[in-house]
């Protein structure tokens, strides 16, 4: 336990959507990835928020894991590109721009109200500090 | 004799920090703060406990139970921590090994209402050792 817990547990829900955000650049920075039908797509990122304890101990959030998207992704038809197979199909990653985006929006809101859930209590505890002087 | 101390309310607000829990580490044994306060303050904390332990809880009794001049030197320890945990991912910041950056802001955070609670605490405590002396 620690001295300002609000603080803390804040801090863990800025850790969560910080990886939340990395997920999501991971996922768009390769929505255009193309590879050849034999391999494997890229395997969208999506992190799974968790409690911690669950209302029991310090209380706060944690990534629970990651978990990677369908490998077979969606076969598109390119004749043309250097990676198409002998039908002149590739293999791109199967990710949704538009729920990307969602994602980025939701993960941004919820980095900055933590933070100022963060600013808040800071500012409570040292009007509580402010009592014992004077 | 009891009377003056509870008044001031410096001791209570001690226990109550305590309770809450500042945790134990090293500290510098070079702090000016603990053997100057610890000398005036472990005299007369003795006298002080009865009046409002009967109506405080269990973990603020037991905390009271215990020295001020030990509760104080845990307070500071609990800061010295802070301040190196600050200091440490400062240096991480500084030198690009630092993934989060609210790591770091965040314990800065920490550390800075850690001191200005501490300051507090000083300060009553100076004041009730100070309202005591002028008594005689």
């Amino acid at each position: 336990m620690t001295l300002f817990p609000a603080i803390g547990i804040s801090g863990t829900g800025v850790t969560v959507h910080r990886k939340w955000l990395d997920a999501i650049s991971d996922n768009l920075a390769n929505i255009n990835d193309v590879r050849p039908t034999s391999g494997e797509a890229y395997r969208a990122k999506q992190v799974i928020a968790q409690a911690v304890d669950y209302g029991e101990g310090t209380g706060g959030v944690q990534v629970g894991g990651i978990v990677e998207g369908n490998p077979e992704g969606r076969v598109v038809y390119a004749p043309d590109h250097v990676l198409a197979d002998a039908e002149g199909y590739v293999r791109m990653p199967d990710i949704d721009l538009a729920d990307q985006m969602g994602q980025l929006l939701m993960a941004q809101r919820g980095y900055q109200s933590n933070l100022a859930v963060i600013d808040r209590a800071r500012d409570s505890y040292q009007q509580a500090i402010q009592l014992g002087k004077g | 004799m009891t009377s003056p101390i509870g008044a001031v309310g410096g001791f209570d607000a001690i226990s109550a920090l305590n309770a809450v829990g500042l945790s134990n580490n090293t500290i510098g044994a070079t702090d000016p703060i603990a053997p100057v306060v610890v000398s005036g303050i472990g005299v007369t904390g003795g006298g002080s406990t009865t009046a409002l332990d009967a109506a405080s809880n269990d973990a603020a009794t037991s905390a009271s139970a215990q020295d001020f001049a030990a509760q104080l030197a845990d307070s500071l320890q609990n800061l010295q921590a802070m301040h190196t945990r600050k200091d440490e991912l400062a240096i991480r910041a500084a030198s690009g090994n630092l993934n989060d950056v609210h790591d770091y802001t965040i314990a800065a955070t920490e550390a800075s209402l850690a001191t200005q609670v501490t300051v507090a605490v000083r300060d009553k405590a100076v004041a009730a050792f100070q309202e005591i002396m002028r008594m005689q």
